[in-house]
């Protein structure tokens, strides 16, 4: 499931990419190649990091499923603050224009 | 009260196991005896002797009812599996009730002795006949064969080991095979205690049966001679049957014992991996005819490994602390031309120029204590400036292993060729400059998608390749390095209690942030409170 969940979002992504960020990306990627060696750096740490997470996993006796829980619990811990204060700024603002 | 209950029940089981632990890892085996000689290190009916010289062997019999004044013949027949040296048999005799007794008449020999083309292996079959009457002062005694041994520093398998008694008209009374517990005495210690317990019950059985005489007179002696076959054959069943079990669950304690004691010995690195080997600037030194090396396989046949012609290295051997190494000398008993570096693991033996001490070394032993391997060369040592070194690369396993391979890595590493490193570098920054490879900006957002996506990946070792250099590491699967010397079921368990650590932790964490959400005058939401 986790998995299916996964590949529906990085199609989603892709789709996303593809349609809107693709000529943002040309354009950092001809004109300006420092960020672009940036973006890559980046990458390169999660694709290397990707290639040896069965072993990283393994060392630390962690099963697939307990390390999603853990990708879970941190993935809301970091969106929902930001998901709370959008909804408390856009009720400021509509409190704003209500007055 | 149940609470108490329970705790002592776990209480009692674990000073169980406490106290049957300590047995298991020491109750290692020792079948043979000798005279003050231990044969050791014995499995199955494999053992083997570390120094040459005579030794006793004895086979212990049971009691058996020997009618006064009858002719017995016992007949033993003991098989080995040797080397090139081996053992004999002789002066076979019997002991009875703790004295030597002379045969009447003994029949002690070799029967078979065959080898194979290379006399790597050779077969020997001995048979000691003796014959005795029963002396009319004991009835029922114990007692047993004993026989002296003339071995070799060499390893023995004992493959046939039988024992026969007959008596007067050619009929078999009693055999023992080599199946059979009794046959196997454990020391001497034993012995002598057995002696000594024996003697202590024959002297308060004989006063109460003195006591018992006074009183009852001849009508004890006639239902004692009337009921003491019976009764003795019962005695004995009974005395079988405990002694079968005591040994079963002696030999599962062993059992335990041994298999913890090795895992113990793998883990913190008492076992040894060693490469050995010759050093010499001679290439005719220990060359020629009389150069031997052999091992011995786990299943007692004897091989020969590159004989007269033994490359570097020419053999792996397992390798402990209690190796030993021993070598005998030709013509000089005080061994002051080899002496063997402890620390360093190798043999080393000098020569010498006067002629007539020339050092000519007859052979070289290296005994493996418990090990099933052993390396033996005989050869002729040159004199002058010349010299041989028996070199041991060795390599410890478990923790201490990796310790030392940690260091030899470091060791290797710091050995670099850093030629060509400039040109390396300036590649390692042009490639992240060269945006056709790259996707940037897309690659930032796939690229964590795509870890996450792996979590299902099984685990491949790691291989760090230096850069400028031709230096490696492989960084082992834990598991599989693990398995090497821990138990499955025991690396389940940690998974059990690491992951379910874990899941609590983060259940608990999400439960207080939830809860938090709640509470108005939180920090970390009122920070992000735009």
């Amino acid at each position: 499931m986790i998995n299916a969940l996964l590949s529906g979002l990085i199609r989603f992504a892709t789709f996303i990419l593809g349609v809107l960020m693709t000529p943002i990306n040309n354009y950092i990627e001809q004109n300006i190649p420092e960020l672009n060696s940036a973006f890559n750096l980046i990458a390169d740490f999660f694709d290397t990091a990707s290639t040896n997470l069965g072993w990283v996993r393994e060392s630390f006796f962690i099963t697939p499923e307990v390390m999603g829980l853990i990708i879970i619990t941190i993935g809301i811990r970091l969106t929902l603050p930001l998901l709370i204060s959008g909804i408390k700024l856009v009720a400021k603002w509509w409190d704003t224009i209500i007055a | 009260m149940l609470k108490y209950r329970k705790f002592k029940t776990f209480t009692l089981i674990f000073l169980g196991i406490l106290f049957l632990l300590p047995i298991g890892v020491f109750a290692k085996g020792t079948m043979f005896i000798g005279n003050g000689v231990v044969l050791n290190q014995c499995t199955g009916t494999t053992c083997r002797y570390d120094s040459a010289g005579t030794t006793n062997l004895r086979f212990i019999g049971d009691n058996t009812n020997f009618e006064v004044d009858h002719k017995y013949t016992f007949k033993l027949n003991f098989s080995t599996t040797t080397s090139m040296a081996s053992p004999t048999l002789t002066d076979c005799g019997l002991n009875i009730n703790g004295a030597y007794v002379s045969p009447e008449s003994r029949n002690s020999g070799r029967v078979n002795y065959e080898c194979n083309q290379d006399y790597s292996r050779c077969d020997s079959t001995y048979v000691s006949t003796i014959v005795y009457t029963m002396p009319s002062s004991l009835t029922s005694v114990p007692y047993f064969i004993q026989c002296d041994m003339t071995p070799s520093a060499t390893r023995y398998t004992y493959t046939n080991f039988t024992m026969s008694i007959s008596d007067s008209n050619g009929s078999v009374i009693q055999a023992i095979d080599s199946n059979t517990d009794r046959m196997i005495e454990v020391n001497n210690y034993n012995a002598n205690q057995n002696n000594k317990n024996r003697d202590a019950n024959s002297e308060m059985i004989g006063g109460k049966i003195d006591n018992n005489t006074n009183v009852i007179g001849g009508k004890l002696d006639s239902h004692a001679n009337t009921i003491s076959g019976k009764l003795q054959q019962i005695i004995d069943n009974l005395t079988n049957l405990g002694s079968n079990i005591i040994s079963g669950i002696s030999s599962t304690i062993q059992s335990v014992g041994n298999a913890i004691t090795n895992k113990i010995g793998e883990l913190i690195g008492t076992q040894e991996v060693c490469n050995l080997y010759y050093e010499t600037n001679n290439s005719n030194l220990l060359h020629g005819d009389a150069f031997e090396e052999g091992y011995l396989n786990s299943d007692g046949t004897l091989s020969g490994v590159n004989r007269n012609n033994f490359t570097t290295p020419f053999l792996e051997i397992p390798y402990n602390s209690n190796a030993k190494l021993s070598y005998r000398y030709y013509g000089d008993t005080t061994y002051r031309y080899c002496i063997y570096d402890n620390n360093k693991r190798l043999i080393r033996c000098t020569s010498y120029n006067d002629i007539n001490n020339q050092p000519d070394i007859n052979e070289i032993t290296l005994n493996l204590t418990n090990q099933t391997s052993y390396i033996r060369y005989s050869g002729r040592m040159n004199y002058g400036s010349t010299y041989s070194i028996l070199k041991g690369d060795c390599q410890r396993t478990g923790i201490a292993g990796l310790f030392n391979k940690f260091t030899k890595f470091v060791s290797d590493f710091f050995n670099i060729n850093t030629d060509g490193a400039n040109t390396g570098f300036q590649g390692f920054i042009n490639d992240f400059t060269n945006s056709e490879d790259y996707g940037g900006l897309q690659r930032v957002i796939t690229s964590p998608l795509n870890m996450v996506n792996n979590m299902n990946s099984a685990c491949t070792p790691i291989t760090l390749t230096f850069p400028h250099t031709n230096n490696s590491f492989q960084l082992p699967c834990i598991q599989t390095y693990l398995s090497g010397f821990i138990n499955p079921a025991f690396i389940t368990l940690i998974k059990l209690v690491v992951n379910g650590f874990i899941c609590y932790r983060c259940v608990s964490q999400l439960l207080l942030f939830f809860h938090d959400l709640k509470d108005p005058h939180n920090d970390e939401i009122e920070v992000l409170d735009l």
